[in-house]
């Protein structure tokens, strides 16, 4: 007599060490293997798109640090502005743009830090969770020091950047530039030859170059994927297309790919920071004559800057107000998730963790 | 079986190559901050509590009652009320509700005269919410409502 | 004290008869506590267990928003937090504590509730961020976050800040351990000093 078999199904989260937050999958099991996943998002919706429309731009600023995508703030930020600036028509002085590159790189590696910490911690080594950390909290530091915040931020204003950066603060921001490459080094040292970790990754939810083209992956996930585009590269912003950096590409699309990725992106991060030191002219850092409440004119704009997670979009529509009138926000996790989660049919439920870890989601990005 | 050998082989490196990484660790100085005995410096800029300072020379605080902090809070907790008029105006309510505050520091940067800033004090947890309202006889103090807790006080061992 | 399904009562008791759920540790403590100088022991017994239990606090790992960001950052390398004993199970049932770490939706309201209620008495709440005490930066105009968290669980420990820093959140830890350090938790399952 054969043995009954049927599907099971099985929730993976809200409240699950691995989920990055509360997402939760409803995924269709047969024995180990996946039939259907079904991410069931909205646990974090906080609204903000709706928010803003109530909110001042510099207000919407403090509320882009939170309501989106928490793990890059400052990317956040100069996705809001940027969309408030070229409609507004605001110059930006260019010592503020050379600090907001600088900052938004440092916000990538301390991003980059977090999820790689994360997704070792999910595939079982703490010690890449400790470590990263720890080099995370030497840009934090630096965070502290300039913008006051640690995770949030409100350091960039329309037409600028709140403050300038205190005294010493280049000198140990090059420090840690120096420093920082080495430490690279270990966590390589750490993973990338080790066997396990090869295993549980090498292969592993592959995402073809189509499907990722199809399903509108962005960021690393792309990258991972063959497609070599970034946002940085292919529609330079601030002074983006005065530094030298490499866009890292791979094709193999698994999991080991992404890390790859990310870990080279931390490597060319170090390497703009360094070059933006030594351009940083004296000057202005804000803009003069753009009060605080700001008015717009009338208008539409869609702009896109390349946030950790990917192209982080903006579509802003004013009516000449003090508030914007629509404020839609392309989330690069949203989409991401999606190519991902259509992958991981066929896979163990054990590469699920590895999958959705190695997207790198964060889920205030995904709802919003 | 020249691949399993090989597979072992390369196991084995792996094996030696994370131990030796963490045995280096090991004797590299220790980042951990032992918090209640000693504190991390934070930064003069950090976004702790919000306070109204008072003026050494006029035994006041600086505030001109120009309602520009209310206005621009994004998350609306400061209540200001003022009676009198010009020179005798004088407050008689500012409260900022420290639970609903995001330490954005947008009142701080408004401010006209400098009479809101930030203090570096982050320790203000409290066992009840309605200690969270800091009206102004607390933000004059510039400090925590409830004491700190036991064994966080510098020196001093629980 | 859980009120348990009632047994059926036998014949000839009217209502309002309640059959004692007390287990016998709670019975020896309420005949201890008659005993002359009894209350002084009780206390000196609670003060020992009360010492073991505060500083084993093991939280659920569960984080919400941002938050959770420092929350981590307090549990790695810089802030320790295993240093007084509280670090991160991934179940309800093996926890202490639940640190509710960031806002949370209506969505989210009704597993954060269950969650609460799978930790076994007895249970501590520490609201981390201003979102979790009252809705924070989305608390005026906003649709879809919980004004609080303590609309649907008790807190024990309110820790202002967005985000807290990672020693905010210790000296909200340290603050519920000198509350854990006071309470008559003995004596009040017996029922001899109210709840
Ligand atoms: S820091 Fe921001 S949220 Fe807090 S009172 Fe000032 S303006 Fe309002
Ligand atoms: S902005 Fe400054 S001066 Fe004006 S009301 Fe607020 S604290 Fe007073
Ligand atoms: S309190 Fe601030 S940091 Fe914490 S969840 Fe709310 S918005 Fe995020």
């Amino acid at each position: 007599m054969a043995l009954r078999t049927e599907e099971l199904i099985l929730n993976l989260g809200p409240q699950h060490p691995s989920t990055h937050g509360v997402l939760r999958m409803i995924l269709t099991l047969d024995g180990e293997n996946i039939l259907e996943v079904e991410p069931d998002i909205g646990y974090l919706h906080s609204s903000v798109e709706k928010m803003m429309e109530y909110r001042t731009y510099v207000q919407s600023v403090s509320l882009a640090d939170r309501g989106m995508d928490y793990l890059a703030a400052l990317a956040n930020e100069e996705a809001l502005l940027r969309a408030v600036e070229t409609l507004g028509k605001i110059e930006v002085p260019p010592r503020a743009q050379w600090l907001r590159v600088i900052f938004l790189e440092f916000q990538r590696i301390a991003s980059h830090l977090v999820w790689l910490g994360t997704w070792g911690a999910d595939l079982g080594a703490t010690t890449m969770f400790l470590w990263c950390f720890r080099e995370r909290e030497q840009v934090l530091d630096l965070f502290e020091k300039s913008t006051g915040g640690r995770l949030h931020h409100v350091y960039f204003r329309p037409g600028g950047v709140y403050e300038d950066i205190p005294d010493g603060w280049v000198e140990q921001a090059l420090a840690f530039c120096e420093e920082f490459p080495g430490h690279i080094a270990e966590y390589e040292g750490l993973f990338t030859a080790n066997p396990i970790f090869e295993v549980r990754t090498k292969g592993v939810g592959v995402l073809p170059k189509d499907v990722a083209m199809n399903m509108g992956a962005c960021g690393p996930v792309a990258r991972a994927s063959g497609i070599a585009f970034d946002v940085r590269t292919a529609f330079p912003y601030e002074k983006y297309a005065e530094v030298e950096f490499d866009i890292p590409v791979q094709q193999a699309g698994d999991c080991f790919a992404r890390y790859q990725v990310r870990v080279e992106e931390m490597r060319q991060s170090v390497r703009i920071i360094q070059q933006c030191i030594a351009k940083l002219p004296p000057g202005e850092i804000r803009a003069p004559k753009v009060p605080i409440t700001l008015r717009l004119p009338k208008g539409e704009v869609y702009t896109r800057t390349e946030s950790p997670r990917g192209d982080l979009g903006v579509f802003l529509v004013s009516e000449g107000e003090e508030h914007p009138y629509r404020v839609k926000i392309r989330a690069p996790a949203f989409s991401n998730l999606y190519a991902l989660s259509e992958i991981m049919r066929g896979w163990k439920i054990a590469d699920v963790i590895a999958i959705l870890g190695s997207t790198d989601i964060v889920l205030s990005d995904v709802d919003r | 079986m020249a691949v399993k050998l090989e597979r072992v082989w390369q196991g084995a490196q792996a094996l030696a190559e994370g131990l030796r990484l963490t045995f280096t660790a090991l004797l590299r100085p220790k980042n951990t901050v032992m918090y209640p005995l000693r504190k991390v410096d934070v930064s003069p800029r950090w976004h702790g509590l919000l306070a109204l300072p008072i003026d050494p020379q006029t035994g006041n605080d600086q505030c001109i009652i120009c309602f520009q902090c209310e206005r621009v809070c994004p998350s609306r907790c400061i209540h200001i009320e003022a009676t009198g008029r010009a020179k005798e105006r004088v407050l008689t309510r500012f409260d900022i509700e420290m639970d609903k505050c995001q330490y954005c520091g947008l009142c701080v940067e408004v401010c006209p005269t400098e009479a809101i800033v930030f203090v570096p004090h982050y320790e203000a947890s409290t066992y009840n919410r309605a200690n969270l309202l800091y009206d102004l006889e607390d933000l004059h103090r510039a400090a925590p409502k409830e004491p700190i807790a036991r064994g966080v006080i510098r020196g001093k061992v629980l | 004290m859980p009120d348990l399904p009632q047994k059926p009562l036998p014949d000839g008791q009217g209502e309002g008869f309640r059959v004692s759920t007390a287990s016998p540790i709670d019975k020896l403590v309420g005949m201890i506590d008659v005993l002359p100088g009894g209350t002084v022991i009780l206390s000196s017994v609670e003060q020992v267990l009360n010492w073991g239990r505060s500083s084993s606090l093991w939280a659920l790992g569960f984080g919400l928003a941002c938050c959770a960001i420092e929350m981590m950052a307090a549990a790695a390398g810089r802030f320790d937090m295993d240093r007084i004993g509280t670090f991160f199970r991934g179940t309800p049932r093996q926890a202490d504590l639940i640190i509710v770490s960031g806002r949370c939706t209506i969505k989210m309201a009704p597993i954060v509730r269950r969650l609460y209620e799978q930790i076994p008495e007895p249970k501590y709440v520490i609201s981390m961020g201003s979102c979790a005490t009252c809705g924070g930066p989305f608390y005026y105009d906003n649709y879809s976050i919980l004004k609080g968290i303590d609309t649907i669980i008790p807190v024990d420990v309110y820790v202002p800040g967005c985000p807290p820093r990672p020693e905010a959140l210790y000296e909200g830890i340290l603050k519920l351990q000198e509350k854990i350090k006071k309470e008559p938790f003995l004596r009040r399952r017996a029922g001899v000093v109210p709840a």
